[in-house]
């Protein structure tokens, strides 16, 4: 029998904050929003 | 699929490698190296890592100092290296007087920090024309416009007097910012000489605040901006802070009543000045007015003398 290969859907890290604020109702842009990344 | 994922390991390493592996420093070894850094006599440069690393730390002792000391005689050159590139807005604080080599950069010393009679927080920065003095946190504007100036991780400096960098030298990096109005110093610009990370039960979070590095969602690149749980700061590089000791200070459990915009003020040589609003929530920064002398007088146009001003999100000259 001819094996059969399967291919895991393509997953993407999205931004926690940014999903939470948009099931809240509100979008993006509404929300309170702080860096959480390198200061220069 | 094993190969795949050794070949992508192997790739991702040898690009960790790669990035860590600064062209500029020459290929024999240094004179001598120190935590954070390294002296060349060959080409009398100093190099000083200010790069994402948990455990990164400048330390310059009394044997660091003699040997660079004895083999610069003076002034050497110095190489600041970042693991980001710079964007137009930025921070540094060194252990030298130094002096930016590219016309790209230029420094502004913060010595105000007040409200408007809107209520807005404003921070005022004085153009430090060329210079930078040891252990004093300045800003650093980039001109980013200019192709040349897009994509500088190496800042290189003339610098000299060295001084030494140990656990005692942090307190010396509090710039207290004077709030005329209430007479208090509500806020400070803090250097560090060592990697910061707020995690989320960091005690100042809420209270601080600074330049985006990198493009983040809604913050670009440059913009001030609020800081929050996660965000780090690599070592010789500035923060705000509040200190707490103003009618503020009943609410700074509580992020929402700290301001969400701060304009930052540049003042010119000349007098002029330059204000950009930074909305620290959604990070988008929008030019409020034109140019002003120290009057406070609205000019009609934009001085002829040489200068800079801040449109939306990017520097002209």
């Amino acid at each position: 029998m001819e094996k059969k290969e399967y291919k895991a859907p393509e997953m993407e890290i999205v931004d926690f904050e940014a999903q939470a604020c948009l099931l809240a109702g509100s979008g993006v842009e509404q929300t309170n929003y702080v860096y959480d990344d390198e200061l220069g | 699929m094993n190969g795949k994922v050794l070949t992508a390991a192997t790739v991702a390493a040898l690009s960790c490698l790669v990035s860590t592996v600064w062209a500029e420093r020459p290929s024999e070894d240094a004179t001598c190296e120190f935590p954070g850094g390294a002296y060349y006599k060959s080409n009398n440069t100093l190099y000083l890592e200010s790069v994402n690393d948990e455990n990164a730390r400048i330390e310059i002792l009394d044997t660091t100092k003699s040997c660079i000391d004895v083999n610069s005689s003076g002034e050497f050159n110095l190489v600041v290296e970042r693991s980001t590139k710079l964007a137009t807005n930025s921070t540094i604080v060194l252990p030298m007087n130094y002096s930016p080599k590219s016309s790209c950069i230029e420094l502004y010393d913060p010595y105000a920090f007040t409200t408007n009679d809107e209520g807005v927080w404003n921070v005022f920065a004085s153009n430090a024309p060329g210079n930078g003095v040891a252990h004093r946190a300045l800003l650093m504007i980039t001109d980013t416009q200019r192709k040349e100036c897009q994509d500088i991780k190496e800042i290189e400096f003339t610098a000299s007097g060295l001084q030494l960098v140990n656990e005692h030298t942090q307190a010396q990096l509090e710039r207290e910012l004077h709030n005329p109005k209430s007479g208090a110093n509500d806020w400070a610009l803090e250097g560090s000489y060592n990697f910061i990370r707020w995690d989320k039960d960091h005690a100042d979070l809420g209270k601080v605040y600074g330049y985006a590095a990198k493009d983040k969602n809604k913050v670009q690149a440059g913009h001030f901006t609020k800081v929050g749980a996660g965000a780090y700061i690599p070592p010789m590089r500035a923060y705000l802070k509040y200190r707490g000791q103003t009618p503020l200070a009943k609410s700074v459990e509580s992020i929402v009543e700290l301001p969400e915009t701060i304009d930052v003020t540049l003042v010119e040589e000349d007098g002029t000045t330059r204000l950009a609003r930074w909305n620290t929530v959604t990070g988008e920064m929008v030019k409020v007015n034109g140019w002003y002398d120290l009057k406070g007088r609205k000019l009609n146009s934009k001085p002829q003398n040489k200068g800079m001003f801040i449109g939306n999100t990017n520097i002209q000259k």
